[in-house]
């Protein structure tokens, strides 16, 4: 029989002489919530999944008034606000250049790929700088705030005669909820491995060594405060960098860069490249000293905004890992000495 | 009796009433169980309405449970809720900074202000969106508000419909939850009526909520763009105008604590440092000029020849005048040096009236200035003169400069004194100069800037021109001077509409002129113009006694001239200023002026003999003894069609070239002049101005004489170098071309085609965006009438009787 008691990833008994096929595993598998990896593609590949999703299948069902739609749905829906909103700012400012005349379209589009140049930029630093923070924390500690995980959603029937409605499969992270994170898909991650090999592996980045009995409760508590801190101090500083980011498209250094003499320049060419290399040093440089007039009230502005941005990020990582460290002695104190006597009281 | 009752008679036991229990028990026995403490009960969770009113005051309880929850969260004791909240205020916080930092780079005070209202205007467009859009709509369509709060037992503000899966219908009592499905139209009396009522509300605000999620990318841009439009136009830069000209009054008002707070600051360290290095030391050019570079305080406006001169006579010990020994080498110089000593005869001849010229304390160049006219107005030649100037040009490089440059102790301290002098008048210049550039200057954002603006567009609009002919009209001169023409003579053959336009336009104008040039009830002059002359006046009087007394008389004169002003910084700023007035009113008056041509053109409809037009016509037809002039109609067509020529696109060029009339046919360009600049204004005209006043005057006396003064200004116009030098009037010239620049007023062809321009631009970005934004409303409202539809018909059964 093949037990699948709870979420465990891959326990399959041999027992009673009953083997499995590797679909019917794979089933198995996929019909219980899993960790899946974590590297930079999967999770762009997941990203553009439920960007799908989110112009598709949970709009149509949401106008529908589906009773499959939940909270999750809603969540997922909230980025398409995002890129929408993003490329009406860029076409508001944009658009109408065009019906200009020469002159008045040359000085409107002036300031309309500033403001597009700072549109892009807030949202590409905004994704960008919470890595600042995420990545030296999981370095420092082997917790990573984004562990994503997949889960199965067996819908409902919404029309009447179908006995079965669609199958979806969600993605969260382990620790979107620090009121209650999926402890549990954490237990038994690696075939072979004891059961607590997660939670070890912190603990012995924590400090406490590794073989201690019951890792998962020294960690557990550990992991919850550090996921709270980073999340805090991620958000907090993701919008300081996209601050920056609006501040440095908007400097004068990107139009001189991009004035050319002959024709258009192709996107991703290596004219292109050169060209933005070229606009970001100047533009960070100009930011730095106040525009090109180097005014004062500019230079500071800009200063403040450059030194917050690098000290939110550097403050961010370092008291996100503050009180986790702990000392190994402060643990093992607590264990039995069998040869005391104690009294119950 | 039974058994039964006999037990309960033996078995009853009286209750026995606690003992109330002592304070000082209580703290003995903390879980004594009779303790009359109540125990804790979290509160409980209910529904709360959120108004819109409330918005304010939210904002401002949000920011410190805000920083609570960041504290918190820092901490590392947040929980789910708190993080989420984090989110919030963190977007706010970010936005303002940016909105800050963008504030600095910002140029104008309207792009300033811009910059913080739309960060005000974008969160506000976010919030009101769903607001109007979405949950109104359908609560007047459903009865059911699909962001109903609520407050949880934690004291935490949740969103009633936020989650599908878990809405705490436990709020509702049965009671409340049967008035809502009456307004939901649930039809009483149905099987499972408080499911159907909970599935059509949830289904309701699951559609709303996913509209919202669709929409709100397209709405907040647009929606925010179109407020700081509309605001933008309507309310800031009016407001912006009027701190703009409080500022400028409140400034000239206290312009001697201005004065004060700049001596406050002033140390000329760079100077006194100078002056000590050398100190009793003989100076060379080079330290003279780095002295005088250090004195230049008011961008070069006294030049820096006057403070050499004054530099001059502060450290060297020759004086630079015109003695009567000067004179003795002058002549002498001259008869030498000339080419032929006869031409210069009359000046030997009359040596006496030429010492009569030199003095003590005559400045050089004024006494050459004198013996130039003295030469002039005994009609010597041009070629003589010019060769007098040469040989005066000779002579003073020729004087060695043989001066000794010593910085003594009292040059020192009248250097020193100068310097004070010099700043103190620069300061007080620049109020005055902030005060003329805030209500004339010909940059963007100030008074007469957006006065024109709102004038020209005010133009525009009464000429109601169709959106392709707005295509057609900012394009070329030649097709939008067609559409002008047509238009306006369109606008002028309706009484109605020409009446309003012309009153319209009267408005624009008094809201313009009345802070200029108002003239007091006893003819005193108020207002921009009389505080710009007189302040100026005033300042360089004062200054100029100031400098006299300190003996620095370099300065005096080119502050206020020699005998004749001619040159001197009094004239050239009067001057600046009473061009720059003049031609901002010409500009604002004659596009009254335009409408009133046309509309006295416009009676010769009426026929030969009925037309005030024709009759004044006739009248001017006075004749030239070469050109027998009988006005018939067909002449008097003829001279119409170049009437509304001149009076749309006439340039000053033209009006040099008398519009190509020639020169025996000057009474023609009289008679066209007479014709244009006519103060007998139609009868519609003066009904529509009606009697408003400017200042002292009535607006039509105004309007009157500053036609008349066009007119006579344009008629005493000769053109410059046309006549012999001997009767050109050198002094004040009135032929100065430059000074004729504006008498003619903007080319209306020109300024209709740029107002054209600019109109349709904005136009096209209202038709683009705010046509998007209506499209988005209307497909909001179509799909919101599809909500909330139950498809299962058998929800609606009736409840059967068993």
């Amino acid at each position: 029989m093949i037990s699948a008691v709870g979420p465990h990833q891959q326990r399959i008994r041999k027992e009673e002489g009953f083997y499995t096929t590797p679909e019917l595993l794979k089933e198995i598998k996929e019909s219980h919530d899993h960790i899946v990896s974590s590297s930079p593609i999967n999770q762009s590949r997941i990203l553009m999944e439920k960007f799908q999703n989110a112009l598709t299948i949970y709009p149509a069902k949401g106008m529908a008034g589906s009773v499959n739609s939940n909270f999750y749905e809603f969540l997922t829906m909230g980025m398409v606000p995002y890129v929408i909103g993003s490329g009406m700012l860029m076409a508001v400012f944009n658009a109408a250049s065009k019906y200009f005349e020469p002159f008045q379209a040359a000085k409107a589009s002036e300031i309309g790929k500033k403001m597009a140049l700072g549109v892009l930029f807030y949202g590409i630093l905004k994704w960008l700088s919470k890595s600042f923070i995420e990545i030296p924390v999981y370095l420092k500690t082997g917790i990573n705030v984004n562990l994503p995980y997949k889960t199965t959603k067996n819908e409902l029937s919404e029309t009447p005669g179908t006995e079965k409605g669609r199958k979806l499969f969600e993605y969260h992270k382990v620790y979107e909820s620090v009121d209650f994170p999926r402890w549990d898909l954490l237990y038994d991650l690696k075939e072979g491995k004891p059961r607590n090999y997660y939670y070890d592996k912190i603990a012995n980045k924590m400090g406490l060594g590794n073989d201690l009995v019951d890792s998962d409760q020294e960690v557990k508590p550990r992991i919850k405060e550090t996921v709270i801190k980073t999340r805090t101090f991620s958000t907090i500083s993701s919008y300081i960098w996209a601050g920056l980011g609006v501040a440095l498209a908007a400097q004068d250094a990107w139009g001189e860069a991009f004035t050319n003499k002959m024709g258009s320049i192709k996107i991703f060419s290596k004219d292109f490249l050169e060209r933005s290399a070229r606009g970001f040093k100047n533009a960070v440089k100009e930011l730095y000293q106040g525009g090109v007039y180097k005014s004062k009230t500019k230079a500071i502005a800009g200063r403040t905004f450059i030194f917050a941005a690098i000290a939110s990020s550097v403050l961010g990582a370092t008291l996100s890992m503050f009180n986790f460290f702990g000392k190994r002695d402060d643990v093992v104190k607590g264990k039995i000495d069998y040869d005391k006597d104690y009294t119950v009281g | 009796m039974n058994l039964i009752d006999l037990t309960l008679q033996k078995t009853y036991v009286k209750p026995i009433n606690p003992s109330p229990v002592k304070q000082s028990d209580e703290k003995l026995a903390p879980i004594a169980t009779t303790s009359l403490k109540k125990p804790h009960r979290p509160e409980r969770s209910h529904l709360v309405k959120d108004p819109f009113y409330m918005a304010p005051v939210n904002f401002v309880t949000d920011i410190y449970e805000n920083i609570v929850n960041i504290k918190k969260g820092m901490m590392g004791k947040s929980n789910d809720h708190d993080l989420g909240r984090i989110n919030d205020f963190a977007m706010k916080a970010g936005a303002l900074g940016l909105a800050g930092y963008l504030f600095t780079r910002a140029k104008t005070p309207m792009a300033k202000t811009m910059e913080l209202f739309g960060f005000g205007s974008f969160f506000a467009s976010m919030a009101l969106w769903p607001k109007l859009f979405i949950e109104t709509p359908l609560k007047a369509m459903y009865g059911i508000n699909i962001h109903q709060k609520y407050i949880d037992h934690e004291g935490r503000k949740k969103m009633f419909f936020q989650d599908p899966q878990y809405v705490p219908w436990d709020l509702y009592t049965s009671d409340e939850l049967a008035k809502l499905g009456d307004k939901l139209g649930i039809p009483q009396n149905i099987h499972n009526r408080n499911e159907v009522i909970k599935r059509k509300a949830q289904k309701i605000a699951l559609q709303g909520n996913t509209l919202w999620m669709l929409t709100a990318g397209f709405a907040t841009p647009l929606g925010c763009s179109l407020i700081c439009d509309f605001a933008g136009r309507k309310f800031i830069s009016p407001l912006l105008d009027n701190l703009k000209m409080k500022k400028a009054e409140s400034n000239l008002q206290n312009i001697e604590k201005i004065v004060e707070n700049a001596f406050s600051k002033y140390d000329p360290k760079k100077l006194n440092g100078l002056l000590d290095l050398y100190k009793d030391r003989e100076i060379d050019a080079k330290i003279f000029n780095m002295i005088v570079q250090n004195l230049l305080h008011d961008d070069d406006i006294l030049g820096s020849k006057a403070i050499e001169s004054q530099l001059q006579n502060i450290v060297s010990a020759n004086k630079d005048s015109a003695t009567v020994e000067y004179v003795d080498k002058f002549l002498k110089f001259i008869k030498d040096n000339a080419c032929n000593a006869e031409d210069f005869k009359i000046l030997e001849d009359s040596k006496s009236v030429i010492k009569n010229f030199a003095g003590e304390n005559v400045n050089p160049r004024k006494f050459n200035m004198q013996v130039k006219y003295f030469l002039m107005q005994n009609d010597i030649d041009d070629l003589t003169i010019l060769e007098f100037e040469e040989l005066v040009n000779k002579f003073k490089s020729q004087k060695t400069n043989t001066n000794v440059m010593k910085l003594t102790p009292d040059a020192i301290y009248n250097i020193k004194q100068l310097d004070r002098g010099l700043f103190e008048f620069a300061t007080r210049k620049s109020v005055l100069d902030k005060y003329k550039q805030t209500y004339l200057g010909d940059v963007a954002e100030s008074i007469a800037a957006n006065k024109w603006n709102s004038i020209t567009s005010t133009f525009f609009k009464t000429l109601n021109v169709s959106s392709e002919e707005l295509k057609k009209a900012k394009l070329d001169g030649l097709a939008s001077y067609d559409i002008l023409l047509d238009k306006i003579q369109k606008l002028v053959a309706n009484d109605e509409a020409y009446k309003k336009a012309v009153s319209k336009i009267q408005e624009e104008i008094l809201s313009f002129d009345s802070l200029i040039m108002p003239d007091a009830a006893n003819g005193a002059p108020q207002g921009v113009k009389a505080k710009i002359i007189d302040g100026y006046t005033k300042l360089l009087e004062e200054q100029a006694e100031k400098f006299n007394k300190l003996g620095f008389n370099k300065i005096t004169e080119r502050l206020l001239g020699d005998t004749t002003e001619q040159g001197s910084l009094k004239a050239n700023l009067l001057d600046q200023t009473r061009r720059r007035v003049d031609e901002l009113r010409n500009g604002f008056y004659k596009i009254l002026h335009v409408l009133d041509c046309f509309k006295r053109a416009d009676d010769v409809k009426k026929g030969w003999d009925n037309s005030k037009f024709a009759q004044l016509y006739r009248n001017l037809s006075g004749g030239h003894a070469n050109i027998p002039v009988n006005p018939t109609m067909r002449t008097l067509e003829k001279d119409l069609a170049q009437f509304k020529k001149i009076v749309l696109s006439a340039t000053i060029a033209d009006y040099t070239t008398k519009f190509g009339y020639r020169n025996p046919q000057f009474p023609l360009y009289d008679r066209m002049m007479k014709l244009i600049y006519s103060t007998d204004f139609d009868d519609a005209t003066v009904a529509a101005l009606a009697d408003k006043q400017l200042g002292g005057t009535t607006f039509m006396a105004a309007f009157k004489k500053k036609i008349n003064d066009t007119l006579s200004n344009l008629g005493n116009f000769v053109y410059p170098h046309a006549d012999k030098v001997t009767t050109r009037n050198v002094v004040g010239s009135v032929g100065d071309i430059l000074v004729r620049d504006s008498l003619a007023g903007p080319r209306i062809d020109e300024v209709f085609r740029e107002t054209a321009s600019n109109i349709s631009n904005s136009a096209k970005w209202l038709k683009m965006f705010g046509g998007g934004f209506v499209a988005l409303v209307g497909i909001t409202l179509l799909a919101e009438t599809f909500f909330g539809r139950l498809p299962f018909a058998e929800v609606y059964k009736r409840k059967d009787k068993n």
